[in-house]
């Protein structure tokens, strides 16, 4: 579903990534983790067409499509879904009919079917009304800002998602509930790329490949053995 | 927006009715002309000389100093009174078929079956069409064009009209004194609370016509009135005026909310003095959108005159290519224990302006009164810009002052989040600029919030797409 194919990248004429490739398909999870600096979060953005970014060289397919010139909002109505750790807060707009706007946007889909299973997924993660009547992370908490994302990735219901950092700023339980929301929609087809650098999401999800990015590029890909060196060694071992 | 073609698609509103005015003054304007209007309205004597006395206080007055530039405005050039076919009329079947085509284009006779509690909509210069509900009436409330009251009610009239917004207060008052027509007026009585907003509608019509409709609101004691006005106007190839004069008094314990939400057309100057009167314990509240216009230079006052009257103002603002909107308030605080609040909420795009201008006073002996003002600038491109101009003339220690002020642009972050969320950038753009007005739109009528967003989209469109 996404190939990435030897992407180069470069913000601001430094490159970011370097001839990184990356597959995902259908209904498979993927961890992709990696220290601080190693070039997760400037990906993510360019998978979804940041102008920031700049692509120098390879390729990225979604489908069966060359999307690297494709604009942003194109991507997500294919079905792409970002993430993001920095949210913006955006005053005057209320979540819910935010939300209800995110679902309509989709290709096919059914957004009253899907408003209603958000609000099923806001009473899961432990939202009250009022909060679905805040503004769109307007002074929300770490955690709730996290949730926020969650239920838009609901209410956007992707083919694949990729979820930069999700589990930051999460007590337990809400780590827990998540946790079983990604696993019902990667069972239903979703694609998942998990970013992160801790690992205890990882061990929680349990992803079928675990990738280890380190100054631009994916220096080993593996299983749960990975998490396991990782938790012993840190990335100092991968970061040669 | 181009602001010169009569064929421009882009703006909803800019069409044009076929409506002949069945009497017209030449260009320009002396006191042969206004003594013109005054004989062709029946005005007693004494709202002629008061006429009169206007147009030569107008002819002394120097254009204001400050503020935008107004040298354009061709004095010379403009018709200052146009009278449309059809007499006043009440019944919605009586009015004339060419001007009920236009208000269908506007969507009058949709917004009257909801939540219509009276109708005056102002055609031209002239009000042709009054609707007023027979519940209002039991209640002895007054609801008529301007025009009318001066010759239903002269006592009451003459004992108001004037007062709050005096003759000579600036050029374009001045200028409205002397050629006034059209307009609404209210007398809510002692203790009556009008359960539904009162309502008029307002456009300018004939080419090169200016619009100086005068409006008079009295709420009583302890008595309780919302009036909304909403504006449209047509693109014309020369420049319009318009230069209202709205007054309010707000008796003891009364509350009264004016509600405007003006769309005027790219070419049109709007320059209007509204000032409100606070009587003890009494609440003004002006709500105040700009969209559209050339420049507009408008500051709701609120006088509060009597102990622990209130104001509170909204100010909100609209500035696309070649727009000036110089917005703002003026509070004066003449009584102890009064208290006022002000927001004031801009946004300019595509090249537009938009300046907070602001007054806040106290006087001596006016204790622990209390203000607070607060005024956010969204600036959405480098082309564009937002000043703000607070004035504070406090002359009594013992009062509380609050100013806040920020200014804020769309960030590539904010616009790269909601396109990854399947927004365009347009899209975008209007979400962010909707949410941003959303303390307006949370207190209009549902009708009118609706108008305000698409109103929104179609600037964004024009600006972005």
């Amino acid at each position: 579903m996404l190939s990435v194919k030897k992407i180069t990248v470069e913000r601001e004429g430094k490159k970011v990534v370097n001839g990184l490739s990356l597959n995902v398909r259908k209904g498979e999870m993927h961890a992709l983790m990696g220290p601080n600096g190693s070039g997760k979060t400037s990906l993510c953005a360019t998978l979804l067409g940041s102008p920031s970014y700049r692509i120098i060289k390879g390729s990225i397919a979604f489908g069966k499509k060359n999307i690297a010139k494709l604009e942003t909002e194109e991507r997500a109505k294919q079905g792409m879904f970002l993430s993001f750790q920095e949210v913006p807060e955006i005053q005057g707009v209320g979540m819910s009919s935010f939300l209800r706007t995110v679902a309509k946007k989709q290709k096919g889909g059914d957004p009253r079917a899907a408003v209603e299973h958000v609000e099923k997924i806001a009473k899961q993660l432990g939202l009250s009304a009022h909060f679905m009547e805040r503004f769109l992370n307007d002074g929300f908490s770490g955690g709730e800002k996290r949730k926020s994302e969650i239920l838009q990735l609901v209410a956007a219901n992707p083919k694949l998602a990729i979820l930069d950092e999700i589990d930051s700023g999460l007590d337990i339980d809400s780590l827990k509930s998540i946790a079983a929301i990604l696993k019902r929609m990667v069972k239903k087809g979703m694609g998942l790329l998990l970013v992160s650098h801790s690992p205890r999401i990882i061990k929680m999800l349990k992803p079928d490949y675990i990738h280890v990015m380190c100054k631009g590029t994916i220096v080993t890909s593996g299983g749960k053995e990975i998490v396991k060196k990782l938790e012993k060694e840190g990335y100092k071992s991968y970061a040669q | 927006m181009p602001s010169n073609t009569t064929s421009s698609t882009k703006y909803q509103y800019g069409f044009h009715s076929d409506v002949k005015p069945a009497y017209q003054t030449e260009r320009g304007l002396s006191r042969e002309i206004v003594e013109r209007i005054s004989a062709e309205k029946n005005d007693p004597q004494w709202m002629r000389d008061f006429r009169v006395r206007a147009f030569e206080i107008f002819n002394a007055k120097k254009m204001p100093a400050w503020g935008p530039d107004l040298s354009a405005i061709d004095f010379g050039n403009i018709i200052y009174y146009a009278k449309p076919e059809g007499a006043q009329t009440r019944e919605w079947k009586d009015v004339p078929k060419d001007i009920k085509k236009t208000f269908d284009k506007l969507g009058v006779p949709e917004a009257e079956r909801k939540f219509f509690a009276g109708v005056g909509a102002q055609y031209d210069s002239e009000t042709v069409y009054h609707n007023i509900q027979k519940n209002l009436e039991k209640q002895g409330i007054i609801f008529t064009d301007t025009g009318t009251a001066l010759k239903k009610y002269p006592d009451l009239f003459r004992q108001y009209f004037g007062t709050v917004v005096p003759i000579g207060d600036n050029k374009f008052a001045a200028l409205n004194s002397a050629c006034w027509s059209g307009g609404s007026f209210i007398y809510v009585p002692k203790g009556v609370k009008v359960a539904m907003p009162l309502q008029a509608y307002f456009r300018i019509n004939t080419k090169n016509i200016g619009q100086f409709e005068r409006t008079l609101i009295i709420a009583d004691e302890g008595s309780d009135v919302h009036y909304i006005e909403g504006c449209t106007a047509p693109v014309y190839t020369t420049d319009a005026l318009h230069a209202a004069v709205v007054e309010i008094i707000a008796k003891k314990g009364s509350r009264v909310r004016y509600t405007t939400i003006q769309n005027w057309s790219a070419n049109v100057y709007n320059l209007v003095t509204k000032r409100a009167r606070a009587e003890e314990n009494a609440l003004v509240e002006w709500i105040d959108g700009n969209l559209g216009s050339k420049i507009t230079m408008k500051y709701p006052s609120v006088f509060l005159v009597g102990r622990g009257a209130r104001a509170d103002i909204l100010s909100v603002a609209l500035a696309g290519k070649g727009q000036c909107q110089d917005a703002g308030a003026k509070v004066v605080h003449m009584a102890s224990d009064t208290s006022s609040n002000i927001v004031s909420k801009s946004v300019a795009f595509g090249g537009g302006r938009t300046a907070y201008r602001g007054l806040a006073q106290v006087v001596k002996g006016a204790k622990n009164a209390k203000i607070k003002v607060r005024c956010d600038a969204l600036i959405l491109d480098k082309q564009s810009r937002s000043d703000t101009y607070p004035t504070m003339k406090i002359e009594e220690q013992d009062t509380r002052i609050e100013h806040e002020a920020t200014v804020s642009r769309i960030s590539e972050k904010e616009l790269f989040y909601l396109k990854s969320r399947g927004f365009s950038e347009t899209e975008a753009a209007s979400l962010v600029v909707a949410g941003f007005f959303e303390p307006l739109a949370k207190i209009l009528p549902a009708d009118y919030a609706l108008e305000l967003n698409r109103l929104i989209e179609m600037e964004m469109e024009n600006a972005i797409g």
